[in-house]
């Protein structure tokens, strides 16, 4: 798949994985490349747009035994911003999953 | 690819790229690869699945948006840029006072902050106080010494990335290809920043409280409140 197309909806799941967590970069990266198929490297450059954009702020977390960790916690308007997108997001793919649908059926 | 060439390539491809704030970028890279060979990943095998620095290096490119500009020049523009840098000039050269300002205090708090705690006097330029206010007084002077002395440090930081972000910001003007603007706040590392902050907190409570109690000493040994009355400190 186009990774130009994923990115914007990797951004939406980033968003929807600090939802209701505070995490860190690599939890973030193993979690999505684990499930979709990216490299492991694409999922930091998304963290730093969405801290750019104002949708996420950082801090650093000292852990027992390891280096801090840099954790990502959703601003006020990153929450705003996800509550309506994946509104959006959700329609769209409706959407497009039943016109795509209706295409394999008419070919059976 | 070992870690240590990766994270080399990728610091490099990144700065071919002009993007902002590198070492924090890099330092999410060097946990990614802390993390992986907890897990027992090879360094090999996690370079070739983080993608190669190249490519990684891109998509950062992307991510702060690099705007490709119209067109720069013109008369007016550059007319107004000169004036521009005109007040701008005289803005860091009155900061950059203001600074040697922060630093000479710096310097003078902490000679009287270590004349007073040392019992030394020079030239009867101190007045006369009982020891123990002055070595109480003296800490307090040494809280106000970091105080300006990290504010200096911070001035300081600020003035050299007001200049950097300027200059770079006059380039993008009147040049073509538009580089990512630079943040104007200081950008300290995050232990540094700490360290500051620290500092600035154990001061700023060193100072008060010690001011304070420096003050009840004092006024109890002179038995009055205005103690430098009794001792006669302004009269020559």
């Amino acid at each position: 798949m186009n990774t130009q197309y994923k990115k914007g909806v990797l951004e939406l799941c980033v968003l929807s994985m600090l939802k209701n967590e505070n995490r860190y970069g690599y939890e973030i990266s193993e979690y999505l490349s684990k499930r979709i198929d990216i490299a492991d490297g694409t999922v930091y450059p998304i963290l730093r747009k969405l801290k750019s954009d104002g949708l996420v702020t950082t801090f650093l977390s000292e852990e027992s035994g390891g280096p801090p960790r840099k954790y990502y916690c959703l601003t006020e308007l990153g929450k705003s911003t996800y509550d309506t997108d994946r509104g959006e997001y959700l329609e769209f793919a409706k959407t497009v999953e039943s016109m795509l649908k209706e295409n394999k059926d008419e070919k059976e | 690819m070992k870690k240590n060439e990766y994270l080399a390539e990728l610091k490099s491809e990144l700065k071919k790229n002009n993007a902002s704030d590198i070492d924090d970028i890099m330092l999410e890279y060097e946990q990614h690869f802390a993390f992986k060979m907890a897990d027992g990943y090879s360094e090999e095998e996690i370079a070739a699945k983080l993608g190669t620095p190249k490519t990684i290096a891109a998509q950062f490119d992307s991510a702060i948006g690099v705007g490709k500009k119209q067109t720069g020049g013109g008369f007016f523009l550059k007319l107004g840029l000169g004036f521009t840098s005109i007040f701008e000039a005289m803005f860091y050269i009155l900061f950059l006072a203001w600074d040697a300002v922060l630093a000479a205090a710096t310097l003078a708090f902490t000679t009287l902050g270590v004349f007073l705690i040392g019992d030394f006097n020079f030239e009867e330029l101190i007045p006369y106080m009982p020891y123990r206010g002055a070595l109480v007084l003296g800490a307090s002077i040494i809280g106000l010494a970091a105080i300006f002395g990290v504010s200096a440090v911070y001035c300081f930081e600020f003035l050299k990335q007001a200049i950097k972000a300027s200059v770079r910001w006059h380039k993008n003007m009147t040049s073509k290809s538009a580089l990512p603007p630079l943040p104007w706040n200081p950008q300290f590392e995050p232990k540094t920043r700490r360290t500051l902050r620290t500092v600035l907190l154990c001061a700023v409570a060193l100072f008060g409280a010690c001011f304070v109690l420096s003050f009840i000493i004092m006024a109890l040994s002179a038995g009055t409140m205005g103690f430098w009355h009794h001792w006669n400190w302004f009269v020559s």
